[in-house]
């Protein structure tokens, strides 16, 4: 499958989403002006993926797929598409698919934090929850 | 005489504890909200080094202005004004615009919904909001509300200033 690469808008996030590298990364600010139409085709590719990979979960014992969530911040519109993409790496798991959830945030803000442990609540795997440092 | 000097000295106490960081008043577009954000960022940045603050401060911003262009009703005579102002450690956000009468019972409900809640049902009614399998887009406005209750330090502020039997202008006042 091909990569997908969106750069980093003032109100959109970088997607950087490259199966030969494992990597799911969403990284920035979203309050994008239609939300639906910004994370509807992310989440279509990512949802394709997961079922061209699901009968060869072997290629990723050793070396599971990472998403990586570093925002610094997102409007409420946002937070329900964030939350249907971790819904969908949650299918990944549930296929068998080896895979390692990030969720970072800023020292200091608390609020990120929380966030993350409530949208990743679902999630049959334990993420990992990354302070960067200021 | 000496009254007037500590009258005078507190006068000016007060002034420099109040510093308004935003005035817009005019149309309230996309872009425009962009403008708007870029501009009160470097500003939140000179009056507090609190990250979690100027974060929750530029989330409810987002927030009210993205709820007006959503929802808010169109009037070049009464255009939406946006202000942020410091005092002491707090910062107020009011912002107003004109809205349909027909739609203030709507929004009268959502606002003494979020008010009547306490700081955890605030937590619990927003993630619960956005767990729920699809969000009607007339619903988002809720959604966004809870979002700046959720930030707030205190309950929302808020007025309906009848102009005709159409419109009124909308007042809403947050305090983070």
């Amino acid at each position: 499958m091909e990569n997908l690469l969106i750069e980093r808008t003032s109100v959109t996030p970088k997607v950087d989403f490259n199966p030969n590298k494992n990597l799911f990364e969403i990284c920035g600010s979203s309050r994008p002006e239609d939300v639906r139409v910004f994370y509807g085709p992310i989440l279509n590719k990512v949802e394709a993926f997961r079922k061209e990979i699901a009968y060869k979960t072997d290629d990723y014992i050793d070396n599971p797929f990472v998403f990586n969530f570093k925002f610094n911040y997102f409007n409420s519109s946002s937070a329900k598409f964030i939350l249907d993409i971790l819904i969908e790496v949650n299918n990944f798991h549930l296929d068998g698919i080896n895979i390692q959830v990030n969720w970072f945030f800023e020292e200091g803000d608390d609020d990120m934090k929380e966030v993350g442990e409530e949208l990743t609540e679902m999630l049959d795997i334990q993420p990992q929850y990354i302070m960067i440092k200021k | 005489m000496l009254f007037c000097k500590i009258h005078r000295y507190i006068f000016i106490i007060n002034m420099v504890k109040e510093v308004e960081l935003l005035k817009y008043k005019g149309v309230l577009n996309f872009e425009q909200i962009g403008v708007i954000l870029d501009k009160v960022q470097p500003e939140l940045d000179n009056y507090s080094s609190d990250t979690l603050v100027k974060k929750r401060i530029y989330s409810v911003l987002v927030e009210v202005l993205e709820n007006v262009h959503n929802h808010g009703y169109n009037n070049q005579e009464y255009l939406p004004q946006c202000i942020l102002t410091r005092y002491d450690d707090n910062f107020v956000i009011k912002i107003s615009n004109v809205v349909l009468n027909a739609n203030i019972e709507k929004f009268k409900n959502i606002l003494d919904y979020v008010n009547s809640l306490s700081e955890d049902e605030i937590n619990k009614s927003f993630y619960g909001k956005i767990k729920e399998k699809t969000i009607l887009e007339e619903s988002e406005a809720g959604v966004g509300i809870i979002q700046i209750a959720k930030k707030a330090s205190s309950k929302l502020v808020y007025n309906f200033k009848t102009i005709n039997d159409k419109i009124s202008y909308f007042t809403l006042k947050v305090t983070i």
